[in-house]
């Protein structure tokens, strides 16, 4: 009998942090998940250490890095459950965020990706992600992050799944072929939901689902190759999947957005990565321009079905986030 | 004695059209186990696992853009980069001029027939570059006997020039047991299956009403029909019509799915159903019949061919015999058993090795 949920954990060097994920998805209420823990070739003895403390989980080693789509992807492939958790290997999920994640799932409506209620870490009052929006101009956003926790407190329908910690149905996952891998980190879960809803599936926000978040801990928040990284994969998730006609009426809104993350970016001390994160979106067009052809064959619905759940006003929000991060990076 | 190098056009191995995918793969892995002296070359289109090991591949050489350019400078050129001795083309479009003689296989010639149910800005462009292709061909291949004689009509081609290569099918479909785990979670039992891209040829708006009509007259309130194939066109209005008639769940699209649904879908239907207009084969049928699917088809273009006896043929305007039909099969289990063991019979027949011999047959007689 196979198992009703997998829960999908890839890890990399994250030993310190995987007693206290693994303890508590192992002793989640009323569901027994099946566990697939995915080593993307840590070098500090995960792979011994899981063995011998949680013999129950199965283990997946690939023996190189990666990244979390191709991570997440390979453990897909081992997973037998009927849906897919996806977790972070840095998070404290409550004892009912399965049944809670589960609970959101309805097949007939096409509800079939449910998102947690992330909270930090070191205070569980405010919240990391409450699922992912999009903008009309092409970035992606955590829904309420930095607000108070009772901020989030309504579940509901949203645009995408938070790839930190949901629940996705694997055929739902098989049909769309899983987490592009060419984008490494960054971007594939908002990816993922936005070809699901290309598809007509639909994503569900479940404030009851609760884990707690240290947050950006395998790339590091603002480093780097977080940068680098988030800003090609934006272009690709926008390429790709924007219809025709909503892509023509986005366009100008996208380049001005690209204009003020330059700004933004710049003053940060890392307009040199982002202008080299943008020419590496561009060198990956012709295999872009073949998926897209792909995605857009396939799709279900039109494009006003995807423009009603686009949000207008980035700059507002975009400053209230670059803020919060900000001073979470000075403290 | 040398060994027959073919090249096949490499861009059909990842074709958008799915049949056409199955056509090439299915061909050149039996081509490869009948142990004749041969050696195929996928000419262009990109090195992918889509092409079948054992076969290889040469990359595209520079030539003008769009498949026009391809087809009519790339694959020549490609040709004589592999040194092959036949080009064989699978889908339509071949090559004018080449170094080497050029076999061309036509699937069907509805879009000369029925030009209206191609509503696509310059349709008559692609019109004309499947005619020359078929006219510039050493020996034309299609699929059926039905085939054969629309071709020969339409081009005014001599039948001595048109080959008939039925189509196989996969081994794995099968019949078999049914977790309802396998079956995507937006699809409910009891459902009819129609596996097919979705535009006008394929009759489905009349299809959508008989289910409504099986649904609300026939007792069968629970019957949905699941459509998997890509959207051309018609979809959105599939969808509103059955809204329309306060049943939004009659109608399930599932676009394209993978290979191991798809074989799922088919061992949980109650049925294959297929009101098509035209057909040139009608690839659906034999997985059907090898997934021990009943199979309720139109009587039009090659189906009853291909079908024989093993299924329920029907005039696929007469709506009011497709509702009847179906609230007979899907009430009668007998008759779907019936159906069913019919069909396994039936199909047994149809085997890529049968294509692949009668194949290399032509190749010989082209080159």
């Amino acid at each position: 009998m196979p198992p009703e949920i997998s829960v999908v954990i890839v890890t990399w060097n994250g030993r310190h942090y995987l007693e206290g994920c693994l303890e508590a998805v192992a002793t989640q209420t009323d569901v027994e998940p099946e566990i697939v823990l995915v080593d993307n070739g840590s070098s500090d003895g995960t792979v011994e250490f899981v063995r011998s403390r949680f013999p129950g989980v199965r283990i997946v080693a690939l023996g190189e890095n990666r990244g979390f789509a191709g991570g997440n992807n390979a453990g897909a492939k081992a997973a037998r459950g009927e849906f897919l958790a996806f977790l972070n290997n840095d998070t404290i999920p409550d004892s009912t965020w399965l049944r809670a994640l589960r609970d959101g799932i309805d097949a007939p409506s096409r509800f079939l990706l449910t998102t947690s209620r992330i909270v930090y870490m070191h205070d569980s009052s405010v919240i990391d992600s409450a699922g992912d929006g999009l903008f009309r101009a092409g970035g992606a956003f955590k829904r309420h992050h930095g607000a108070r926790a009772d901020a989030a407190s309504a579940s509901g329908e949203v645009f995408g799944v938070c790839g930190a910690a949901c629940l996705v149905s694997r055929y739902v996952f098989e049909e769309l072929g899983g987490f592009d891998e060419d984008f490494f980190a960054s971007h594939e879960d908002v990816d993922l939901s936005y070809r699901a809803r290309l598809r007509g599936y639909r994503c569900r926000y479940v404030a009851d689902a609760i884990v707690r978040h240290h947050g950006s801990a395998t790339l590091g928040r603002g480093s780097v190759s977080a940068v680098f990284h988030g800003q090609r994969n934006l272009e690709w998730m926008y390429l790709k999947n924007t219809p025709a006609s909503l892509l023509v009426r986005t366009l100008p809104g996208h380049l001005v957005y690209n204009a003020a993350s330059a700004a933004y970016f710049a003053r940060m001390g890392h307009l040199g990565v982002f202008l080299k994160a943008k020419l590496a979106a561009v060198r990956g067009l012709p295999s872009i321009v073949r998926k897209r052809s792909a995605i857009q064959r396939t799709r279900t619905v039109g494009a006003r079905a995807i423009e009603e759940h686009l949000e207008r006003r980035w700059l507002s929000a975009k400053v209230r986030e670059k803020h919060f991060d900000v001073r979470l990076a000075v403290r | 004695m040398q060994p027959l190098r073919i090249g096949i056009d490499g861009r059909a191995f990842n074709s958008p059209a799915a049949g056409i995918r199955r056509y090439v793969a299915g061909l050149t892995r039996a081509l490869l186990t009948l142990g004749e002296p041969i050696e195929l070359v996928a000419l262009g289109g990109r090195n992918s696992s889509a092409i079948p090991r054992g076969v290889g591949h040469v990359a595209e050489p520079p030539h003008p853009p769009t498949n026009l350019g391809w087809t009519l400078v790339g694959l020549p050129r490609a040709a004589r980069r592999a040194a092959v001795d036949i080009i064989h083309a699978p889908a339509y479009t071949a090559p004018w001029w080449s170094p080497v003689p050029v076999v061309v296989t036509i699937h069907d010639v509805s879009y000369e027939l029925h030009p209206e149910w191609y509503p696509y800005r310059r349709d008559w462009l692609r019109r004309a570059f499947y005619r020359r292709s078929a006219e510039g061909a050493r020996l034309v291949l299609t699929v059926s006997r039905f085939s054969a004689a629309e071709i020969s009509a339409a081009y005014r081609i001599a039948p001595e020039r048109i080959t008939v290569t039925p189509l196989g099918v996969d081994e794995g479909f099968a019949p078999g047991g049914m977790e309802t785990s396998e079956l995507p979670p937006t699809v409910a039992a009891p459902y009819l299956l129609h596996v097919g891209d979705l535009h006008e040829r394929r009759n489905l708006a009349m299809l959508v009403e008989a289910v409504l009509f099986a649904r609300h007259f026939g007792g069968l309130p629970a019957l949905s029909l699941v459509l998997v194939g890509i959207d051309l066109g018609v979809g959105e209005g599939l969808k509103q019509l059955a809204t329309r008639n306060g049943a939004p769940d009659a109608v399930v699209h599932l676009s394209s799915v993978a290979e191991r649904q798809l074989r799922a879908l088919y061992r949980g239907a109650v049925a294959l159903v297929y009101p098509s207009l035209y057909e040139g084969f009608g690839l659906p049928l034999l997985e059907a019949m090898r997934s021990g699917t009943p199979v309720i088809a139109s009587s039009a273009g090659s189906i009853p061919e291909v079908l024989g006896d093993a299924g329920v043929l029907l005039d696929p305007l007469d709506q009011h015999v497709w509702t009847q039909t179906i609230v007979d099969v899907v009430k009668d289990e007998q008759k779907r058993a019936r159906m069913r063991t019919a069909g396994l019979s039936r199909v047994t027949e149809f085997t890529w090795r049968r294509t692949a011999t009668l194949t290399l047959d032509a190749y010989r007689r082209a080159a």
